[in-house]
């Protein structure tokens, strides 16, 4: 598709041209319309085409069953919470209290059963976010929690709370109730820790980057679960429930 | 008569009237001697996008290199003076990076002959080593005037600009490139320093336009088209700089379907475009320049009618 406009520049002096220069700009789309392809080129990206879908249909590991995306809580979510805090304590050789994600970080709406390959992992974090450690005291963590509330409720790994309309209660870390003075230490995004997704809260906390991309993390767990000989199985665990 | 006759014996008010009959051919000004046509092609913001967009996704079947070296070619074929350029973010988005670290992103703009490209942010994802190892299957030059690169493996493969001579004109072009602080990791950009785009770009256009006596001065930026807040973009760029005509933007991914005007400190018009991202769209300007008039051009003032202006 091509379009066309036009943009003259006229330089005058004393009613007399002296200069002119006319610009006329237009745009050509790369759509479905526009099939001719530079041959030569194509086979200079032949190769590396045929290696990376080679590379991109390796099978990391299985997954047990479907395990879909959903708020407040999914199996899917779980899933990739519980390896983001796993892997962070195996990066940081720290212990991690809880992590987070966002919801619209996960950009696939499913895992399905069967093999789960590293286009899949592509798929479902194709961003380049940095693993992070931040420190919170039990406040701040509440404050946190509203905002996963108020957002409809997100992936976390290591606590768990009731949804009260756009508040968070009875809010659990390992278990216990959460200690406002005590520092909880959480796994998250650089994205979300850098304020995206309306967490403008956590801009103030220095950020601990593991320099690992959230992508890699969650590849290195897959191979570790497959290494174990176990499939990816999550379910739903009551870590956000509707007040009642 | 010939087309310098033609605009000559036109006020302008009656340029509005008559140019809805001026054949297209004699206002592109291909077919006078006295007039350079230059085309300037250029994309922004391919992010690695190889091939088109895979089903499935928001923008799928968009893009793909070899349909756009496909068209470059042809474009060649039938414009002698071509500029190909970019503005920056040519690294990262696509597994083919991650896998292949920018290597053939490089090599396919190098089969395209693009000229220059500027640097953008995610250009420096696999860190200054990872863009310098690529480097060398670039054919082109690559353009930036704000970071200072002493003491990094940049110095001396990036220059502030280029001129290229295209139909007995000079074209200047420079680069300019966003904060890199905050938006890249510290360990990847290293010791490469910000300095302010203003005023780097308005050093190097006058150097360009004055010293090296350049009719047309392109800038490639890499800093957004603009913003809410007050924070250096393409159009706070144009609005206050004097010897730049053209920019040619990227960062925002923003699809313009035709460039913005914009007036400089002068009062001059200077285009600014950007033409979405992943290689949808290549963008051209085909410019017409009157030959030998460069003395006079200085002194003159300029008046700007679009395509909407000459229809009423």
């Amino acid at each position: 598709m091509r379009s066309l406009f036009f943009i003259l520049l006229f330089a005058l002096s004393s009613c007399k041209v002296l200069y002119v220069s006319a610009i006329e700009d237009s745009q050509t789309k790369f759509d479905s319309s526009y099939q001719q392809e530079d041959a030569h080129v194509d086979s200079i990206i032949s190769p590396y085409r045929v290696r990376l879908d080679s590379s991109m249909n390796e099978v990391l590991v299985y997954a047990a069953k479907d395990m879909l995306k959903a708020k407040p809580e999914s199996s899917l979510g779980n899933l990739l919470a519980d390896a983001c805090k796993l892997m962070a304590e195996e990066y940081s050789a720290e212990k991690v209290d809880f992590a987070i994600l966002n919801y619209g970080g996960i950009r696939v709406p499913s895992i399905n059963q069967g093999p789960v390959s590293l286009g899949n992992v592509y798929e479902l974090m194709p961003f380049d976010n940095y693993l992070v450690l931040l420190r919170l005291n039990g406040a701040k963590v509440e404050e946190l929690m509203h905002l996963i509330a108020k957002a409809g409720g997100w992936p976390i790994s290591g606590l768990s709370f009731e949804m009260d309309g756009d508040k968070a209660s009875h809010i659990q870390v390992a278990g216990m109730p959460l200690d406002y003075e005590k520092q909880y230490t959480l796994a998250i995004s650089d994205y979300l820790a850098n304020g995206g997704d309306n967490l403008e809260l956590l801009v103030a906390f220095e950020q601990e980057n593991t320099n690992v991309l959230l992508r890699e993390a969650f590849i290195a767990y897959f191979k570790k679960i497959a290494a174990e000989g176990k499939m990816l199985d999550a379910n739903l665990e009551n870590r956000i429930t509707k007040h009642e | 008569m010939n087309r310098r006759d033609f605009i000559q014996k036109l006020g302008l008010g009656g340029l509005a009237l008559g140019l809805s009959n001026v054949p297209l051919e004699l206002l592109a000004g291909g077919v006078d001697a006295d007039f350079a046509k230059i085309s300037i092609l250029h994309t922004n913001d391919m992010h690695s996008r190889i091939d088109p967009f895979p089903e499935g996704s928001k923008y799928a079947g968009l893009g793909g290199m070899a349909k756009r070296a496909q068209l470059i070619k042809k474009i060649r074929s039938e414009e002698e003076h071509v500029v190909l350029l970019d503005a920056g973010d040519i690294f990262q988005g696509t597994p083919y990076f991650n896998i292949y670290g920018g290597e053939l992103e490089f090599k396919l703009m190098s089969e395209m002959a693009y000229d220059a490209a500027t640097l953008g942010n995610h250009d420096f994802d696999a860190g200054l080593e990872g863009l310098v190892k690529q480097m060398p299957l670039a054919k082109f030059q690559f353009l930036n005037a704000n970071y200072i690169l002493d003491n990094t493996p940049l110095l001396g493969k990036v220059q502030a600009y280029q001129v290229i001579e295209k139909d007995d004109v000079r074209i200047g072009i420079f680069g300019v490139g966003i904060e890199l602080k905050g938006l890249v990791p510290d360990k990847l950009f290293g010791e490469v320093q910000y300095t302010d785009p203003l005023v780097a770009a308005n050093n190097t256009a006058r150097i360009l336009k004055e010293d090296l006596k350049c009719s047309l001065v392109v800038c490639l930026s890499h800093l957004g088209l603009k913003y809410e807040s007050k924070k250096i973009s393409d159009v706070v760029l144009a609005q206050n700089t004097e010897n730049v005509d053209i920019i040619i933007g990227g960062h925002t991914h923003t699809f313009l379907d035709k460039p913005m005007v914009v007036n400089n400190l002068k009062g001059h018009p200077v285009v600014v475009n950007q033409v979405g991202w992943a290689g949808i769209n290549l963008g051209r300007l085909d410019i017409s320049i009157a030959k030998g008039k460069k003395k006079n051009k200085n002194n003159s003032r300029p008046a700007i009618l679009s395509k909407k202006t000459i229809v009423k």
